[in-house]
């Protein structure tokens, strides 16, 4: 291990760093609603899962991190498009709540006492 | 203005002196290093480096107190009850961290008695602080928790964010009794003193810079209540899920047994997790915004804390959190590169967004900006990553060197103060704290002034434009 030491370090973290990056562009091109930016957020996941090959077949830790390593680049690739579906939802949940009938007719009460005003 | 607000501005305020006392004690910590003769038999290292990291939790722990003391009456309402009780003890920690401080510059350490113990340094890492004064930090943090819990029980409104807080407060303070034992058995003393130092920085500060974030975000970006709520428990779930027993990391090598190297690992491998979902939720935040707001220093410290902590917490961590790895880089340079950049991105950068937050509120200003908050985020940021990049080739050298090939031996500690890289990494981190240091003055600058030109206009509040 000694002689590996810096190298599985430099890996794992880049490991991290890819996903982050991942989840950046992914983020970025849903938002922007730029297809492009959204690929290359594909690419950099790609990046990220050879990355987790090249720990799992050329670093020596234990059999079960190397498990572990590869479990969670799945979750990696999950996490992004959950968690924006995530948001989406409770902010439509939200507005809807806004747009509903006693909101309405909350927000035209206001209206009209800004009027009256 | 409520008075508790006041009370706010002066523990923001306290924060940001005591921020500036560790920059400087950072910067003569640093200066050992490339010039290990520096006040040699007048001033010791360790006592810069005690200074250097107590103030560090002081300050983002004034920071806490003061965001909570800024959005408790906006949150219930109400002004927070006992708020005199809450002023009184305010002094009482300026007036013990001052006294505190002065002992530890002007007689630094004593002889091994019960003396020393309970009035110049308790000798426990990070809790320095003598026994007197732990005690005094303890009469503060129960002030605190009475107004929040007295407020609550008042209030006719109370919010998750609250709830939550409230139910954090508890193993805030409980966790910190845990710095008076003073065991004999190395082994079971550092077993415990994990439990406060991790448990309070990876789990009740985690949630509670969560609740105040939940609160900024309300403020900041008129987010909705239900939204920032319904997120908030699910960070919290999952930082705790990860960070609890996460605690398992740094009980490799202290004489506990061997399960918690498998422990330790696997819940440190998952931290990094959550905090990808952050900076996805960072992100969707700043496009609903698109990127616009009244208030752009504590937009920006509020995106630099999401990617702080993703990398500095996550990146970082993970590079040296296994065990295979952990076992040479444990206590090197590296570790401190990791604890450098983690609490900047998880904490600090928090703590600034909502002083800007107060600041334009307090100033009543159309809309901060400028260009010395531009330069202090650009120049505190450069900085801390210059600082993070040296400790980290540091750290890399000394753990392969020093550690992996030398055998952690006194002879491989010698040789490794004469290698290039570690060298290198010192003055790199000298110069870059420097640069840091520039960005405080700045920084300063700015909070002193900013928004103060500017007469308030009628604008329209995020909240209100959100409604």
């Amino acid at each position: 291990m000694p002689n590996a030491l810096i190298v599985t370090a430099l890996l794992l973290g880049a490991f991290v760093l890819l996903a982050g990056v991942y989840g950046l562009l992914y983020s970025l091109g849903v938002l922007l609603e730029r297809p492009p930016l959204k690929s290359a957020g594909y690419f950099f996941y790609l990046l990220h899962f050879l990355l987790m090959l090249t720990i799992v077949f050329a670093t020596p830790l234990g059999p079960w991190w190397k498990l572990l390593i590869a479990a969670s680049a799945i979750a990696y690739l999950a996490i992004p498009p959950l968690t924006w579906r995530h948001l989406r939802r409770i902010h439509r949940n939200e507005e809807r709540l806004h747009d509903s009938k006693p909101a309405r007719r909350a927000a035209r009460t206001l209206a009209g006492m800004g009027r009256g005003a | 203005m409520y008075r508790s607000q006041r009370l706010a501005l002066k523990y923001l305020t306290a924060a940001m002196v005591l921020f500036g006392v560790m920059v400087l004690f950072g910067a003569i910590s640093a200066t050992y290093y490339v010039n290990p003769s520096f006040l040699l038999n007048t001033f010791n290292f360790n006592t810069a480096k005690i200074l250097h990291i107590d103030t560090l939790i002081l300050w983002h722990l004034m920071g806490f107190f003061g965001a909570v003391y800024w959005f408790l009456p906006v949150d219930t309402g109400q002004e927070v009850e006992g708020i005199a009780l809450g002023e009184v003890t305010f002094w009482i920690f300026c007036a013990v961290i001052a006294v505190v401080a002065v002992v530890f510059i002007f007689v630094q350490y004593g002889s091994s008695t019960e003396f020393s113990l309970w009035f110049i340094n308790q000798g426990r890492k990070y809790v320095e602080a003598p026994r007197w004064a732990a005690i005094g930090v303890v009469i503060v943090g129960a002030v605190f928790a009475y107004n929040v819990v007295a407020t609550a029980l008042k209030s006719s409104r109370r919010s998750g964010i609250l709830t939550v807080l409230i139910l954090d407060l508890i193993p805030l303070l409980v966790l910190y009794l845990d710095a008076f034992p003073a065991m004999t058995n190395m082994s079971q003393d550092l077993f415990w003193w994990w439990w406060l130092v991790h448990l309070w920085v990876e789990a009740t500060w985690e949630v509670l810079i969560g609740c105040i974030m939940a609160w900024t975000l309300m403020e900041l970006l008129g987010a909705s209540r239900r939204v920032v709520e319904s997120w908030l428990y699910v960070e919290v779930a999952l930082v705790l899920g990860t960070g609890i027993l996460g605690l398992g990391h740094h009980y490799f090598w202290i004489g506990t047994p061997r399960y918690w190297l498998g422990v330790g690992g696997f819940f440190s491998a998952l931290e990094p997790l959550p905090l990808l979902g952050m900076v996805i939720h960072a992100i969707y935040d700043a496009g609903r915004q698109r990127m616009q707001t009244g208030n752009r220093p504590a937009f920006y410290w509020m995106l630099a804390e999401a990617f702080g902590n993703f990398l500095g917490a996550g990146v970082w961590g993970f590079m040296m959190t296994l065990p295979q790895i952990n076992l040479y880089s444990h206590g090197t340079q590296w570790t401190a590169s990791h604890a450098h950049f983690a609490f900047w991105g998880a904490y600090s950068c928090g703590i600034f967004a909502v002083i800007y937050l107060a600041l334009g509120k307090r100033r009543q200003s159309a809309g901060l900006d400028g260009w010395a908050w531009k330069w202090s985020f650009a120049l505190l940021n450069v900085g801390l990553l210059g600082m993070v990049g040296g400790l980290l080739v540091a750290g890399m050298d000394q753990a392969f060197f020093e550690r992996a090939l030398g055998g952690s031996t006194w002879s491989a500690f010698i040789a490794l103060q004469h290698r290039p890289w570690y060298i290198e990494g010192m003055w790199s981190r000298f110069g870059f704290g420097l640069i840091f240091a520039a960005g405080y003055i700045i920084l300063m600058y700015d909070m002193l002034t900013i928004g103060k030109a500017k007469p308030a206009e009628t604008t329209i509040e995020p909240r209100e434009a959100a409604a």
